[in-house]
């Protein structure tokens, strides 16, 4: 897979400048901006660069100038390639204990005597969620130990590091499938299940959960309320009888919004798990009557 | 023991939508930050304002763990939002795209005077109605 390229665009300009200028060229579709004293960094990835929105740039930058004559708009450009920025919090990780069964272990650490007879998830996370290191991984992995049976067949919507699809396997489930928009992540989880020998069961795609019909037994979500929020009708028709919805990345102060959504609903909530500001829950389908 | 600070880190970036591409995974990743974490915590505290462009200032200690604060959104985007608008005009000299009035300058002024290098509230004014002007904004008393 090619890594992509990106563009940025840096100005030298006081600080007042850059808090007048940043919100008009947010409009110009960059990803983002980063100020360091007098230095402001706009970026973009190169394929989304062209023509038009240079000219747009330039029209921006000599309107403001008419107003701030002083303001030096001069900037330069510079491309740069994708890399796994996290490298260097990745070599400070250790294993984690991310339930009283499982421990995540990152491929340069070294099994301890205390790991023996534990499930061990083999995660290298470069750039995708799902280490083990947030609250929102372990609480979903807490829930997922709990409630997944032999021979369920899985769905994971958001799989980043691949690593609760990985531990459903790992916990009997006889297939899981992650969906994530990020190729990144695909590659990633798909390294991690081969990590894990479990390639055979686990099997990654590129894509929103929405574009596949299958069925499954239990569904996990770790993303946020949002889009658990707009994905929940789908995700509980996608269920089978009696299955199992495990929604996490939720703040535990988003918690009510959630249990509102479902009236009205066919779901039933039976087990809420918190640590520190997070929350996840897990939901039946069983028809309440 | 007490937590020492690194280094501080300023982006703006869209609300609820932090990933680690740039420029968050650059600017993160250098300080060792663990940037997944940054992410997943930045869009849940945001999630409420998708569509705006949101300042944070991140504080990084020596352990690699952080914090962070957003700030309102740039002035050029509160200006947007005043005039209800969701972009400016292609020729601002020309086309006039909407309309703000005094009071609401005054309002976008007084929030975002400590960015701004301005002495009183008149010159902060002074410099929201320029942006307003640049981006085809007329400015109403």
């Amino acid at each position: 897979m090619r890594r992509r390229r990106w563009l940025q665009i840096v100005f030298t300009l006081p600080e007042w400048y850059q808090e007048l200028l940043v919100g008009q060229l947010a409009l110009l579709s960059f990803a983002g901006f980063t100020q360091e004293e007098t230095r402001l960094t706009c970026t973009i990835a190169k394929n989304r660069w062209n023509a038009t929105l240079e000219r747009r740039l330039e029209t921006l930058l000599s309107r403001f100038r008419a107003e701030f004559p002083d303001a030096d708009t001069r900037f330069s450009v510079s491309t740069f390639y994708e890399q796994n920025w996290n490298a260097r919090w990745e070599q400070s990780t250790g294993i984690v204990e991310a339930t009283d069964r499982i421990i995540i272990k990152p491929s340069w650490k070294k099994l301890r005597k205390k790991d023996k007879g534990k499930i061990v998830l083999h995660i290298d996370p470069k750039m995708s969620f799902g280490t083990g290191h947030h609250e929102t991984t372990r609480l979903c992995l807490s829930l997922l130990q709990r409630y997944l049976r032999e021979g369920m067949k899985v769905l994971d919507v958001g799989s980043g590091t691949g690593v609760l699809a990985i531990a459903a396997v790992k916990l009997g489930a006889e297939t899981a499938t992650g969906f994530d928009q990020d190729p990144w992540a695909v590659r990633n989880a798909q390294e991690n299940a081969k990590r894990n020998k479990v390639e055979g069961r686990v099997s990654i795609r590129n894509g929103t959960f929405s574009t596949s019909r299958e069925k499954a037994d239990l569904i996990l979500s770790n993303i946020d309320l949002p889009t658990n929020l707009q994905l929940l009708p789908d995700m509980l028709k996608r269920l089978r009888r009696a299955g199992i919805l495990i929604l996490s990345g939720l703040l535990a102060g988003d918690l009510q919004k959630l249990l509102d959504s479902l009236e009205h609903r066919n779901a039933l909530p039976i087990e809420f798990v918190v640590e520190n500001e997070w929350a996840a829950v897990a939901l039946t389908n069983v028809d309440a009557t | 023991m007490a937590k020492k600070v690194v280094g501080f880190i300023k982006l703006q970036i869209p609300a609820g939508q932090a990933n680690p591409a740039p420029p968050v995974g650059p600017a993160l990743g250098q300080k060792g930050v663990n940037i997944m974490e940054f992410c997943k915590q930045f869009n849940a505290r945001t999630k409420d304002q998708q569509g705006l462009i949101i300042p944070v200032i991140i504080t990084v200690f020596n352990d690699k763990s952080f914090t962070f604060i957003t700030k309102t959104p740039p002035a050029a985007t509160l200006l947007l939002r005043a005039a209800t608008l969701e972009k400016g005009s292609g020729e601002p000299n020309r086309t006039k795209v909407g309309k703000v009035t005094s009071k609401q300058v005054r309002e976008i002024a007084e929030l975002k005077m400590p960015d701004l290098n301005a002495s009183d509230v008149e010159s902060a004014m002074r410099m929201v109605a320029g942006t307003a002007r640049s981006m085809g904004i007329t400015v109403e008393e």
